[in-house]
């Protein structure tokens, strides 16, 4: 029950459940590239949405993004989806990983809106984007790297601290 | 190098010998008498093979740190020569050598029963020496084998825990204090390990891991003296500095209690409290060889046998002896996991000469350098004394070579795999990477690599599905992912 309780246990649950879910995102984008309405088609011709339809009139409709950004940008998202998401998974760089899923995730609210129906209070559709969830729980888990490595460093600290305190007399 | 003529006649009157028909018998379990039965199982040896070895485990000794820390598990390192004969033609007997009659070629073990043989393998190893220092053999732990890892390990933990009791910072410094006497490469080793290891279970414990102090006891100034490895003393002072363990230098050990050690440094005497000793400082000969009838002409100063280039006795021609037991006065040998693997290698195959009547081989050993562990995830490679490769990639280079050294095919493959997708995935670990301060460079590589390999076809089959489908149509992948993608569509 106690591990239930475990934050650190939570974090690495949550850092997991993140890093699989953007690797086999990327699997699935590169698998639906080319086809009508896939992936690709969407980079090419989606409309920045920035807040969503509707709100305010005027900012929906923005775009299509420039070909010289959205073919390379189109080609490497995948691809950064699956080796960054294999590495937050796996707890590698998990500071740098974080902050480029965190820049992806941003993107793609960009072009789908923050609030996707149009509505705070739609009918049976989604009304928050569900990739702004996703950008909160990548934080928690920079944060928790970040602090950890910061009692790790305490830690060395104080060994060497008391080393240099320590005389041979007591030997 | 051509074999003598003299091997040539022994091997012949072996032929002839009405004694060829009984077992050929390995004494003791270690590196050579292990894979000296091994490797005659393997190549279908005519002569029944029994392994005759006092503990129901074999200990990898070099790995023996990483049983002690938990980076690798009993079974990995430490195990049953049951499991690591089975399917082999040796049978396995647990028991202890009593004595060993070289003239009527009979050995007796400790439950009383005797065995005939047609040719012996002596492969005794050493047994820890404590040069008569009162105390030393009761109160210090060594580390020769897989259940000394083991008790120091509970030791290790049971001090942890006491020490959180007490109220003092005094009483808890001496209880959390180590102290190992000997600096060759097992003291500095177990220093560097412990250094790195202690500090994160008390941490886990809730103690202040800045209260424990490892002490390295050393009777000379130089750390690795006449050691194989005196290459790399640069290296190890820098880790051991590292790690901040605190050196005894020129200090004599005179006595040793339950809790403290005395010892006179500069004609002085001292005392050095400490909760937990380790004994590295020295081995011997197992005494087993003093009741042999060999004459001292054939023994070195140590009491090892003196052994031809074929790995046998002078004067009994049918017994072979290697390891820490013997020794080849014309070509010497460290006394390390890589010679004892080709030794016992060797052996075998002089002894299926022998059983053929063809003329032996003299043994040729190769050192290809020599590794050492270095604290947690660290350890340095040596490689034809001319390259070191350190820190990490030492460490995986150190860890890789030892376990291709493990026993058995199946043992070896199954243990590697399991290593590897350990070190990958960074599972089954007693330790974080963070906890040591360390940053995994070499697996992260390795994920961004297999991540790349892994997307590349699929980029491949985005920008150009016809040729990807022709391309790899044999495989069958393209079919796969099409029929996937139409699922999930």
């Amino acid at each position: 029950m106690n591990y239930l309780f475990n934050l650190r246990a939570a974090v690495i649950a949550n850092r997991i459940t993140l890093g699989v879910f953007f690797f086999f995102s990327g699997i699935a984008n590169y698998l639906n590239f080319g086809i009508p309405n896939g992936f690709y088609q969407t980079v090419l011709t989606q409309k920045l949405q920035i807040i969503g339809p509707n709100i305010p009139p005027g900012w929906e409709g923005i775009g299509p993004l420039p070909a010289l950004i959205a073919v390379p940008y189109g080609w490497l998202l995948p691809l950064a989806e699956i080796v960054l998401g294999a590495l937050f998974a796996l707890n590698y760089w998990v500071r740098w990983t974080g902050l480029l899923l965190i820049l992806m995730t941003f993107s793609i609210v960009l072009a789908f809106g923050i609030i996707p129906a149009g509505s705070l209070v739609p009918n049976a559709a989604e009304s928050f984007n569900k990739n702004i969830l996703f950008m909160t729980l990548i934080w928690v888990c920079i944060a928790y790297e970040a602090h950890e490595q910061k009692m790790s460093r305490r830690r060395t600290r104080a060994i060497e601290e008391s080393n240099l305190m320590t005389s041979n007399h007591d030997m | 190098m051509q074999p003598t003529s003299k091997a040539t006649s022994q091997a012949i009157s072996q032929a002839n010998d009405p004694s060829a028909d009984h077992p050929t018998i390995v004494v003791g379990g270690g590196f050579v008498g292990l894979f000296t039965a091994l490797h005659l199982s393997h190549q279908n040896y005519s002569h029944p093979i029994l392994l005759i070895e006092q503990n129901d485990r074999f200990s990898f000794k070099p790995l023996l740190y990483e049983l002690l820390s938990h980076e690798l598990h009993s079974e990995q390192v430490y195990p049953r020569y049951q499991d690591l004969l089975a399917g082999s033609r040796v049978k396995f007997v647990q028991d202890t050598v009593t004595t060993i009659d070289l003239h009527q070629k009979q050995i007796t073990v400790a439950s009383g029963q005797q065995y005939d043989y047609g040719n012996l393998v002596l492969a005794l190893g050493s047994k820890t020496t404590y040069f008569h220092t009162p105390g030393a053999d009761r109160h210090t732990f060594p580390l020769t084998n897989g259940a000394e890892a083991i008790a120091l390990r509970r030791h290790l933990r049971t001090r942890l825990h006491e020490a959180l009791q007490l109220k003092t910072c005094a009483e808890r410094r001496a209880l959390l204090t180590v102290a190992i006497v000997g600096a060759g490469p097992a003291g500095i080793e177990l220093a560097c390990t412990l250094a790195d290891l202690l500090p994160i279970w008390y941490d886990e414990l809730g103690g202040d891991s800045h209260e424990i102090r490892i002490v390295l006891v050393n009777r000379s100034r130089e750390l690795l003296k006449g050691d194989i490895n005196s290459q790399l003393r640069c290296t190890v002072q820098r880790a051991l500095k590292q790690r901040q363990v605190e050196f005894l230098f020129d200090a004599a050990v005179s006595e040793i209690q339950s809790d403290r050690l005395h010892y006179q440094q500069h004609k002085q005497d001292h005392t050095l409290n400490a909760g937990t000793i380790v004994w590295t400082a020295g081995t011997s000969p197992n005494s087993l060889l003093m009741t042999l009838p060999i004459a001292a002409e054939n023994r070195d100063p140590r009491g090892r046998l003196i052994v031809t280039p074929m790995l046998q006795l002078p004067e009994f021609p049918e017994v072979f002896a290697a390891g820490d037991c013997a020794i080849t006065p014309s070509n010497p040998q460290p006394p390390t996991a890589q010679v004892a693997y080709q030794q016992g290698q060797a052996i075998a195959q002089n002894l299926k000469l022998q059983t053929e009547g063809k003329a032996l081989l003299p043994v040729q050993v190769y050192l290809r350098g020599t590794l050492m562990k270095l604290g947690l995830n660290e350890g340095v490679a040596n490689l034809f004394n001319k390259v070191q490769i350190k820190g990490q990639p030492g460490h995986l280079m150190r860890q890789a070579t030892y376990l291709r050294l493990l026993p058995t095919p199946a043992h070896n493959a199954r243990i590697t795999t399991e290593w590897l997708t350990d070190e990958l995935l960074q599972r089954h670990r007693p330790f974080t990477p963070m906890q040591l301060g360390q940053t995994p460079f070499l697996q992260g590589m390795a994920a961004i690599a297999a991540s790349l390999i892994l997307a590349s076809p699929l980029a491949w089959r985005a920008a150009q599905p016809q040729q990807f489908q022709q391309s790899l149509h044999w495989s069958g992948i393209p079919t796969l992912l099409d029929q996937w993608v139409t699922a999930k569509r």
